[in-house]
């Protein structure tokens, strides 16, 4: 009996080697997004994916993502949601604030900001206003979206990226390389 | 002409030579013994009685030379009884156990010549028997009979010999406990090794499940908290910390990995040892003991 408890033992070690695989998936994070093929400068959502109940508040953060070692900056950018209206409605926005160098600076700078919502989609635009710097050119936090849900089930948000737009100071397009979804999914 | 000469001085001098060798027999013993018949069994040999048996019976290596410490009382003996060797056989009975010498001296030189001590379990007539062998191995006339009945005072049914300990069950035991086996065989420096070895392994191996164990808890952790991020500097840290565990886990499962096989293999190997080395009846019996100096009865 010892000596099969002893094997017993000796295989659970053995079975227990499990080698995990590195999976690092932050939408916000362009190292983990180069992975994926997704490359900068891209717009992304933050969560990339939620599960919320029909009575709770969904929010998704609307970010775009610069490489680290990016020189590249920009002024002002316009983004285009797409949602299924039939599951989610817009409740309130808010413009993005992520700390220094985001568009917002701290909230020691405003954004012009405004958006309109149509059905089932989203547009929001934001301008860089600042006394001293003229553009940003890291991680941006453009804004933070709240939705109701109106129904149960699973849905996603997403950019038509052929109508986003990122521009410079002087309105020059800077190309938008990659994006990502947020997955929704309500119980 | 001195060549031939020679050759005669030396088959005179040879024991069993054209002329019978005469033998005085002396000896030391209780009346137990049956007569001894030493002529039927050595024809060709002419054997005296002798009766006093004293001046042999003080201790041989007590003398300074024991090889010629006897010489002129032998001499004399060979003398007096006009015999070619004078042989002493004395034995001394304990319980179970019987001890045998024999001297042979010869009367040309007075010088001892031969000496054996038997120190033996007793056997039916076991005692005549040896004498026979002694005398037969001084002469070189051994008869097989006599080698044949000595094997009385082996163990005649080995089969039934029931073995308390055997290899499978130190195997058994080994292969339960490393190093068990040895002890239970009475390998006492294998069995400190295979457990002192295995321990270690085994040590080891928990060491690295530990090692392992936490670092993939702290990798799932830093996982999930780098996930939940959404500030740069703070899942840049979350990465880093996870990368770093999930490099770690992988380098405690190989160790876990060979170790455990290491620590396997050597279990393994334990047991088969602990089966080599298992207790098994013993065909070379030696036992070690003083040699008892033969005393008067």
């Amino acid at each position: 009996m010892n000596r099969f408890l002893s094997f017993f033992l000796f295989f659970l070690f053995i079975a227990s080697c499990k080698i995990y695989e590195k999976e690092l998936d932050n939408p916000n994070d362009n190292t983990a997004n180069e992975e994926l093929g997704i490359y900068p400068p891209s717009v992304v959502f933050f969560p990339k994916q939620q599960t919320k109940t029909i009575n709770d508040s969904v929010s998704v953060g609307a970010y775009i993502v610069f490489s680290d070692t990016s020189t590249i900056s920009f002024s002002g950018t316009h983004l285009n949601i797409e949602f299924n209206a039939s599951m989610l409605q817009v409740d309130s926005l808010a413009p993005g604030w992520i700390g220094p160098g985001s568009i917002t600076d701290s909230n020691k700078t405003t954004p012009l900001f405004t958006y309109s919502v149509g059905q089932g989609i989203l547009d929001i635009y934001a301008y860089y206003l600042s006394a001293s710097d003229i553009s940003v050119d890291s991680l941006t936090h453009i804004a933070e979206i709240w939705f109701k849900p109106l129904s149960t089930g699973e849905s996603t948000v997403q950019y038509d990226t052929s109508q986003c737009q990122i521009i410079k100071y002087d309105e020059s397009i800077i190309p938008i390389n990659g994006a990502r979804t947020a997955s929704v999914k309500i119980q | 002409m001195k060549s031939l000469l020679l050759i005669f001085i030396c088959f005179e001098l040879l024991p069993g030579g054209n002329n019978s060798p005469s033998i005085l027999i002396l000896n030391e013993f209780n009346s137990s013994i049956e007569e001894l018949k030493l002529s039927e069994n050595f024809p060709d040999k002419n054997f005296v009685s002798g009766e006093d048996t004293s001046p042999f019976l003080n201790s041989l290596d007590s003398l300074k030379n024991p090889a010629s410490g006897r010489m002129p009382l032998v001499r004399s003996l060979g003398k007096d009884f006009d015999v070619d060797y004078i042989l002493f056989h004395q034995i001394i009975n304990d319980s179970s156990r019987f001890l045998l010498e024999g001297q042979m001296f010869n009367t040309k030189s007075g010088g001892l010549i031969r000496r054996r001590i038997v120190d033996i379990t007793n056997y039916y007539k076991g005692q005549m028997n040896e004498i026979k062998l002694w005398i037969g191995d001084v002469f070189k006339e051994i008869d097989k009979d006599w080698v044949e009945y000595r094997k009385l005072i082996l163990f005649q049914d080995p089969e039934t010999i029931v073995q308390d300990k055997t290899p499978e069950g130190a195997m058994a035991r080994s292969l339960m406990v490393p190093g068990w086996g040895q002890f239970y065989s009475d390998e006492y420096n294998s069995g400190v090794m295979w457990s002192g070895i295995e321990a270690t392994l085994l040590s080891a191996v928990l060491v690295s499940y530990l090692s392992y164990n936490k670092s993939v808890k702290g990798f799932k952790s830093y996982r999930k908290q780098y996930e939940e991020s959404s500030e740069q500097i703070t899942f840049d840290k979350y990465r880093t910390l996870a990368e770093g565990d999930w490099k770690k886990h992988k380098v405690y499962n190989s160790a876990m990995i060979y170790t455990g096989i290491t620590t396997g293999s050597l279990w393994i190997m334990n047991g088969i040892h602990a089966y080599i080395v298992g207790p098994r009846p013993k065909k070379d019996i030696i036992q070690k003991w003083d040699i008892v100096t033969p005393k008067p009865n």
